[in-house]
C-alpha cells in the first residue's frame, strides 16, 4: 500500500529494513550466560551471609558503626536484648525474618499447639481464594508451609535454621506469606485504599502486584501491617535503628486488628535503613 | 491450529536450540513445577498461545508461540519465542526472547523483551501461561515511555501505516524460521 506520504519519508522507510545498531541494545549475551552470571552474583552474595544467620549479641553491631547516634542506640538496645539474628539482604529480608521467627516460636510449642497453629494458617487458604488467587498459582507454596509444620515437632532451633537456609523451603514460605498479606489487603480494600491512594490512580491490584507479590521487593509499612493482620497470631515490633534523634531506638508495634489468639507471639525485627534482621528481647 | 499444545512436535523438530544450563541445584523441584505447568497448559489449551519443552531431556528450555491479538497490527501473525528457566524458577523469572524477528517498541533487534513482570515485578505466582498472555497483550499495548526500539515507538505513536510496514518487513513466517 503505497501512499503519497511514503516518498516524503523515504529515507526513514529504507532504514526500517537495515536497522542502525546504535539505536538498540546489541551487546549479545545468550540466555544461558545471563542465567549463569545471575547465579554467580547470587552465589557471591550467599557466600557472604546465610539466608538466616546465627543468633549474635547486639554488641556485635557496635563493630559495624562509627556513627555516634547509632552507637548510642545500639548500646541502649543491648540492655533489653538477648541479641539479633542476621538475615540476608536480598529484598526478602523482612518476610524471611518474620517467617523464621514465626516458626521459631511455633517450634517451641507443644504438639497440640503446633497443630492448632497449623490449622489456623492453613485455614487462611480461603482468604487466598476470596482474593481471587488461582489454586494452581499458590498450591505449591502453601503445601511447603504445611509440610514444614509437619516436620516442626522434630526440629530444633538449629535444624530450623538449616530448613530456612534451604532456598526452596524458605522461598516457598515467603511466597505463601506474601500472598496472605496481599490477599488481606485485597479483601480489606476499604481499610487500605486511603494509604495506597497516591493521587496517581494506583489500584489495590497494582499495589499488591508491585509491593507484595513481586518476589524480592522489600516489605513496606503497609505490607507488614497486612501480614500481621492476615496471620493474626503475632504482634510485630519493628525497632528502628536510624539516625533520628534520641538515644533510644523508636519501636513501632503492629497488632492484628482482629486477633484470633489470646496469647500472641511477640516477633521483633531490627530495622536499619533498607534492611531487617530479627531482634531478640 | 498447528501451533497448539496438542501437537507439540509439529514444525519444530529441526530447530537448533542452545544447550540449557545444567541445573544440578534444586533441579528436582523446578522439574516438577515445569511438568505441572506443561500439564496445565495442555489441559487449558488457551487459543493463541502455546509452549512446550524443546526436548524431553531438558525441561528448562522451552519454545512457544504467540498469535498477534485481533485488532492490532499483529493480527493474523504468529511469533515464536524461547523460554529459558533458571534452576530457582519460579523464584526467579525465566529469560524470554522473541526468536521471530520482532518490530515492537519494547523488543530489541535481538529479541530481548522489556516487560516489568519479567524483571522487577516478577512474582512466583506467575507461570508460563500468564507470561504468554502478558506478552500477547504487550503486542497491542506497548509501553512507549521507555522503548528499546525508539523508531517503532515513534511510528506507533505517529504513523500506524509505517509501523505496519516495518513490522511486515521484519516478519518471518514461523515455518520459514524452522527451515533456517
Amino acid at each position: 500500500m503505497m501512499s503519497g506520504q511514503d516518498s516524503e519519508v523515504n529515507q526513514d522507510d529504507t532504514s526500517a529494513g537495515t536497522i542502525n545498531p546504535s539505536d538498540y541494545v546489541t551487546e549479545e549475551l545468550d540466555d544461558v550466560t545471563i542465567l549463569r552470571l545471575t547465579q554467580e552474583i547470587k552465589d557471591h552474595e550467599a557466600s557472604k551471609t546465610p539466608l538466616v544467620g546465627e543468633l549474635k549479641p547486639i554488641s556485635v553491631l557496635l563493630d559495624e558503626y562509627a556513627d555516634s547516634t547509632f552507637r548510642a542506640k545500639i548500646k541502649a538496645l543491648g540492655g533489653g536484648s538477648t541479641g539479633y539474628r542476621p538475615i540476608r539482604g536480598d529484598g526478602n529480608c523482612a518476610w524471611r525474618a518474620f517467617a523464621f521467627r514465626f516458626f521459631e516460636f511455633a517450634q517451641s510449642y507443644a504438639p497440640d499447639q503446633i497443630a492448632e497453629l497449623k490449622s489456623r494458617i492453613m485455614s487462611l487458604t480461603k482468604l487466598l481464594n476470596e482474593a481471587g488467587y488461582n489454586e494452581n498459582g499458590y498450591i505449591d507454596f502453601v503445601e511447603e508451609t504445611e509440610s514444614l509444620f509437619d516436620r516442626l515437632p522434630g526440629l530444633t532451633t538449629e535444624t530450623l535454621v538449616s530448613e530456612f537456609n534451604n532456598m526452596e523451603v524458605s522461598s516457598a514460605v515467603i511466597v505463601h506469606f506474601r500472598l496472605l498479606a496481599a490477599a488481606y489487603v485485597k479483601t480489606h480494600a476499604e481499610d487500605y485504599m486511603p494509604f495506597i491512594d497516591d493521587g496517581e490512580g494506583t489500584t489495590i491490584e497494582e499495589y499488591c502486584n508491585r509491593q507484595i507479590e513481586a518476589f524480592a521487593v522489600e516489605a513496606d509499612h503497609l505490607a507488614l501491617s497486612a501480614l500481621v493482620n492476615a496471620v493474626g497470631v503475632a504482634d510485630l515490633g519493628v525497632v528502628y535503628m536510624d539516625r533520628s534523634e534520641g538515644e533510644d531506638a523508636v519501636v513501632h508495634t503492629f497488632e492484628p486488628m482482629s486477633a484470633s489468639a489470646k496469647e500472641r507471639m511477640k516477633i521483633d525485627l531490627l530495622y536499619r535503613p533498607g534492611h531487617y534482621d530479627i531482634f531478640y528481647r | 491450529m498447528e501451533s497448539q499444545n496438542a501437537h507439540p512436535a509439529a514444525g519444530y523438530s529441526s530447530l537448533k536450540m542452545q544447550d540449557a544450563p545444567a541445573s544440578a541445584v534444586d533441579g528436582h523441584s523446578v522439574t516438577k513445577r515445569l511438568q505441572s505447568e506443561l500439564m496445565q497448559l495442555m489441559m487449558s489449551n488457551v487459543p493463541g498461545i502455546s509452549a512446550f519443552p524443546v526436548s524431553d531431556s531438558n525441561l528448562c528450555q522451552w519454545t512457544g508461540t504467540i498469535a498477534g491479538p485481533e485488532g492490532t497490527p499483529y493480527e493474523g501473525l504468529t511469533y515464536k519465542i524461547s523460554m529459558t528457566f533458571p534452576a530457582n524458577y519460579p523464584y526467579r523469572a525465566p529469560v524470554i526472547r522473541f526468536v521471530s524477528p520482532m518490530w515492537h517498541p519494547n523488543v530489541d533487534m535481538s529479541g530481548n523483551i522489556c516487560l516489568d513482570i519479567l524483571k522487577e515485578k516478577w512474582s512466583a505466582i506467575y507461570n508460563v501461561q500468564t507470561i504468554l498472555l502478558s506478552l500477547q497483550s504487550l503486542l497491542g499495548e506497548p509501553n512507549n515511555a521507555s522503548p528499546l526500539n525508539a523508531q517503532a515507538a515513534d511510528q506507533w505513536d505517529n504513523n500506524k501505516a509505517e509501523y505496519k510496514k516495518s513490522l511486515m518487513a521484519h516478519y518471518k513466517d514461523i515455518e520459514e524460521l524452522a527451515d533456517e
